[in-house]
């Protein structure tokens, strides 16, 4: 028992370490977020390998795929990001010049508090779209500062899908002895789950992104491309992620014309009700068994911890959970 | 002997290797006390559930391999599943939560009843013998008056495993 005690404490220490150093946590940071990467995409490794491609070889072709889409998203974001920077300023005087000119139309409204009211909501407004234009631009360019950090993703990407059975054999001896059995179960039992859910929530994207872009041509708005896979990517989290995708796109038909921005929300629903009453549950299937209560607020954990990548991951982290919990009751009894 | 989660999300192919899905639910009978089959959740886009008949298994271990698969509406475990049991008295007795069954002659051998979240941490899990049950609308009869013998699966550890339960 007392070599229990100290073997935990002695673990407990050095993850309470590596997570105070910052250089550790950073290391640990990228192990993560290459780990999740090479699980995304472990599907489609898989199904390579089964076509016959070398492991190697196939885990270089999913690499190059990634950096691919990374260089292209950075290519085509970053001129229409600095485009719409030039556009902002003269978006914000119009506001600015509506609000004066209600203003003035309202006349009666000059009582000293309601105007003071009206001014600092303007203010506001004004700021927060100030800080958060400011924000943005600043966090691509520190993208650019931990440019060296982030090419090494790719290459632990490769190392973790190329050598993955060997990793997962080292991991299992981490455990007790007699715990690993029961740790292979539930490992077997997370990966056939996280497996499906993957593999169609990769399909359901791609649709929806094919069908957002039809629309989006169809009516002629800026940006059908990136639009499309913002909705597409979007759409993984389950309730709020249709119409968290579906703003931009309609914000961006907004700036075409009034009568444009209801076509794409027109659009935009009818899709989003196929996709969710038609296409989903068959695709989804009944791989993840929760409680629509549950997911709900499961997503909004995720969100306050980590904004968009928790909303995306806080499905998957909750089907673990289920997955261990359900299967410790399951084989205790 | 067998329960549910050893074959839930099985796949299910047949004998020339095309994969019709994966098990996603169990067909029982509870007043004759058999499996009929499983239901299986298809790769097709249309949504009819496709049921494998008990007689059209051929042999399963991780996967499953089938002759045919029928179609047709059955009562299903999840159907019944979390339905209160009650005895002959009218006491709530707990809710079913699991089947033991064979697969070699496909007979359900007990019904695992749940009698609460902390209950069966301390008590450990009923088994009841599915010949003293009547399945009801919406509650399962237990009818064995004399509690004399009863069955119980109770917590164990989950590391180690016993010799009794190397079974698989």
């Amino acid at each position: 028992m007392k070599n229990k005690i100290i073997m935990f404490s002695i673990l407990a220490i050095i993850i309470f370490c590596i997570f105070r150093i910052s250089v550790f946590r950073e290391a640990a940071l990228l192990i993560i977020i290459s780990f999740i990467t090479a699980y995304a995409f472990k599907p489609l490794f898989q199904k390579l390998i089964k076509l016959g491609i070398n492991k190697r070889i196939s885990a270089l072709l999913i690499i190059f795929l990634i950096v691919i889409f990374f260089a292209l998203i950075i290519a085509v974001l970053i001129p229409s990001i600095i485009k719409e920077a030039s556009n902002f300023t003269s978006t914000l005087d119009s506001i600015q010049s509506i609000v004066n000119y209600y203003y003035n139309k309202f006349k009666l409204l000059s009582t000293g508090t309601l105007k003071n009211l009206v001014y600092s909501l303007n203010d506001n407004i004004t700021k927060k779209i100030q800080i958060a234009v400011t924000s943005s631009l600043e966090k691509v360019m520190n993208i650019g500062e931990e440019f060296l950090s982030l090419s090494v993703i790719p290459i632990i990407v490769y190392y973790f899908l190329a050598d993955g059975e060997r990793i997962n054999n080292r991991m299992v001896i981490l455990f007790p002895i007699k715990t690993r059995n029961i740790v292979k179960r539930i490992g077997k039992d997370i990966d056939k789950t996280l497996n499906r859910y993957i593999i169609s929530q990769f399909i359901l994207s791609i649709f929806m992104s094919i069908l957002t872009f039809i629309v989006l041509v169809v009516l002629k708005v800026n940006f059908p491309l990136t639009l499309a896979i913002i909705n597409g990517v979007f759409n993984v989290i389950p309730y709020f992620g249709p119409i968290l995708g579906g703003i931009p796109a309609i914000l961006m038909a907004l700036l075409k014309s009034p009568k444009t921005a209801l076509w794409t929300m027109i659009f935009i629903f009818i899709i989003q009700q196929i996709e969710g009453n038609i296409i989903s549950p068959k695709i989804t299937g009944d791989s993840v068994n929760m409680h629509p209560l549950l997911v709900i607020l499961l997503i909004i954990i995720g969100a306050k911890i980590a904004g968009f990548w928790g909303m995306l991951l806080a499905i998957p982290i909750g089907v673990i959970i289920k997955i261990i919990y359900d299967d410790i009751i399951y084989y205790m009894y | 002997m067998y329960r549910i989660k050893d074959f839930l999300y099985m796949d299910v192919y047949s004998t020339s290797g095309k994969r019709f899905g994966f098990i996603k639910d169990i067909v029982i009978d509870i007043n004759s006390k058999l499996i009929k089959g499983f239901k299986i959740s298809s790769n097709k886009i249309f949504n009819k559930n496709e049921i494998v008949l008990s007689q059209n298994i051929i042999s399963f271990s991780n996967n499953m391999v089938i002759k045919t698969v029928s179609d047709g509406n059955y009562i299903s475990f999840s159907d019944i599943k979390n339905t209160d049991v009650v005895d002959i008295n009218g006491n709530t007795v707990g809710m079913i939560s699991d089947i033991i069954f064979e697969m070699n002659n496909f007979n359900i051998k007990g019904i695992i009843i749940s009698t609460g979240l902390i209950k069966d941490i301390a008590l450990g899990k009923k088994i009841l013998i599915p010949e003293a049950t009547i399945l009801g609308e919406d509650t399962l009869l237990y009818i064995i008056d004399k509690k004399n013998i009863e069955f119980v699966s109770s917590a164990h550890k989950l590391c180690w495993e016993d010799e009794e339960s190397n079974e698989k």
